[in-house]
C-alpha cells in the first residue's frame, strides 16, 4: 500500500473536523489523505476489489485534485473539504466498480483476488443470513433503541452516540444495551444465535 | 478493551451489503458526511439514521466517512466493563440500586447463616458488587441462568400485570419496570414501587396503583436483576406492554 512516507515533512495537524476549515493545504494534506485513503480501502476493501485497491486510491485522488482544480479561485478548498471530497470520490467509485462488475452488493464474486480474509462461502451465506435478520429486527424496535443500535453497529461508541444524538451519556448507554438485548431476543425468536 | 465477540459478530454482519430493494431517496454523499462530522439538525440526523437502519449502501457510506476520521477501527464497547460500570453507576439515578445495597448490609448484619454464605463472596470482595456475568443483553459467551417466562411484547392488564420468570434455586430477585417514551424525547420513568428488592419468589404482580397514570398501549421495560447463590448477579431485560 502506498504511503507519505516520501512527503516532506510537515507539521501534523488533526484529520477533517470543523476547525480546519479555513486552513490552506498543504503536501502534508495530500500525504495523509492517500495514507487514510490506503488505510480505509484496506480495512473496507470487498475480496473482488482487492487486487485494485491501489488503483482505487489513485482514482480517488485524482478525482480529488480534479475538483480541486474546477474550485480554484471560487473558493476555500480546505483540509476538511479535501476529505469530504476524497469519501465523496471513493464511495462513488467502489459503487461503480461493483455496477461495473454486474455483480450484487454482496460483491464477494467474480475475480476474488489473494485476499487471505476472504470467508468460506458458507460462513459468507451465514454473515449475510444474519444480516438481513439484523435489519429485519431493528425494525422492531422502539425508535431510541433503534437509533443508539444503529449508530452502535455502525462503529461508534457508546459515548459519540450521545453526542450524536445529543443524549446524555447515561441515557446512551441505557438505549444502546437495552437495544442490543432487545436485538439479541428478536434474534433468538427467530432462531439466530446472534 | 477487548472486542466482545458477540458484538463483534452483530457488527460484521450489519456491515454485509445486502441485494434487498433499498430504499428511495437516499441522502447525499456530503450529507452522510456532515451527519458523521455532528454538522446536521437533530432530526435531519435521526431520519438519516433511520434510514442507514435499512440501507445498506448509505450504511457503507457512513462507516467509510468514520473510517476516514480515525487511526483504527471504530472502537469497540467493552461490554463487560460497561456492564459493571451500569451496575455501579446505576445508582446515580436508578433507585433501585442503592436500596440493594442498603438491604445486602441489613441482611449482612442480621447474619442470617444463609445469606452469610450468599454474601460471603460479596464481602469478601470489600464491598464492592458481585460481578455481574450478563447485563443489558450480556455477551454472547454467557448463558444466563435466568430466564423470562412471560412472553416479550406480552399484553399486561391493569389489574394483574404478573411478570413470571425462572432461575436457579437460593436465587433472589430485584426488579425495575420503567416506562419507555417512544419517540426518545423523555427519559424512562420508573413505574413501580420499589417494593421488589432481594425477593425469592419468581414472579412479581405489578400494583395497579403503580400503573394508574401510565397510558394505555404504553411500553413497559422490566429489567430483572438475579443475585446467584455463587455470589454472581446478572441481569435481563424485557418489554411489556400495558393493555
Amino acid at each position: 500500500m502506498p504511503t507519505d512516507a516520501q512527503d516532506p515533512p510537515t507539521e501534523r495537524r488533526p484529520s477533517g473536523g470543523g476547525a480546519l476549515s479555513h486552513t490552506p493545504l498543504t503536501e502534508g494534506d495530500y500525504g495523509r489523505l492517500r495514507a487514510d485513503l490506503a488505510r480505509v480501502v484496506a480495512q473496507v476493501c470487498p475480496a473482488w476489489l482487492a487486487s485494485r485497491a491501489d488503483d482505487l486510491v489513485q482514482v480517488v485522488l485524482i478525482r480529488v485534485v480534479e475538483m480541486q482544480k474546477k474550485r480554484e479561485g471560487t473558493g476555500e478548498f480546505s483540509a476538511f473539504y479535501l476529505r469530504k471530497a476524497a469519501h465523496n470520490a471513493l464511495v462513488d467509485e467502489i459503487r461503480r466498480l461493483r455496477r461495473r462488475q454486474e455483480v450484487p452488493l454482496n460483491g464477494e464474486i467474480g475475480d476474488a483476488g489473494p485476499v487471505a480474509t476472504h470467508p468460506d462461502p458458507e460462513r459468507h451465506s451465514a454473515g449475510r443470513q444474519l444480516g438481513r435478520a439484523i435489519r429485519d429486527c431493528l425494525q422492531t424496535l422502539v425508535r431510541p433503541r433503534r437509533l443508539a443500535v444503529v449508530l452502535n453497529l455502525q462503529g461508534h461508541t457508546v459515548p459519540e452516540v450521545g453526542r450524536l444524538l445529543r443524549w446524555t451519556a447515561k441515557r446512551a448507554e441505557n438505549l444502546v444495551y437495552r437495544g442490543l438485548a432487545d436485538l439479541r431476543g428478536c434474534l433468538e425468536r427467530r432462531g439466530i444465535a446472534p | 478493551m477487548t472486542e466482545p465477540r458477540g458484538l463483534d459478530r452483530l457488527r460484521a454482519a450489519f456491515a454485509q451489503p445486502d441485494d434487498a430493494p433499498h430504499p428511495d431517496h437516499c441522502p447525499a454523499l456530503a450529507e452522510i458526511w456532515d451527519g458523521v462530522h455532528g454538522k446536521l439538525l437533530p432530526d435531519r440526523l435521526r431520519e438519516m439514521v433511520e434510514h442507514m437502519a435499512t440501507c445498506s449502501p448509505c450504511a457503507e457510506a457512513w462507516r467509510l466517512a468514520l473510517l476516514m476520521e480515525r487511526p483504527a477501527a471504530a472502537e469497540p464497547i467493552d461490554e463487560h466493563a460497561a456492564a459493571q460500570t451500569a451496575a455501579e453507576d446505576g445508582a446515580a439515578d436508578r433507585w433501585v440500586r442503592r436500596p440493594r445495597w442498603r438491604l445486602y448490609a441489613a441482611l449482612a448484619a442480621a447474619a442470617a447463616a444463609a445469606l452469610a454464605v450468599v454474601l460471603g463472596v460479596h464481602d469478601f470482595r470489600g464491598g464492592q458488587p458481585p460481578p455481574v456475568v450478563a447485563q443489558r443483553g450480556g455477551t454472547a459467551d454467557h448463558a444466563t441462568a435466568t430466564r423470562w417466562l412471560t412472553p416479550g411484547e406480552a399484553v399486561l392488564p391493569r389489574l394483574g400485570a404478573r411478570l413470571r420468570w425462572s432461575g436457579v434455586p437460593g436465587a433472589t430477585y430485584d426488579l425495575t419496570m420503567e416506562l419507555e417514551d417512544e419517540s426518545g424525547a423523555a427519559k424512562p420513568k420508573p413505574i413501580a414501587s420499589p417494593a421488589f428488592l432481594g425477593r425469592e419468589v419468581t414472579e412479581y404482580t405489578v400494583p395497579m396503583a403503580d400503573l394508574a397514570r401510565v397510558p394505555a398501549g404504553a411500553l413497559l421495560a422490566a429489567t430483572l436483576t438475579a443475585h446467584l447463590p455463587d455470589g454472581r448477579s446478572e441481569s435481563i431485560v424485557r418489554n411489556f406492554r400495558l393493555r
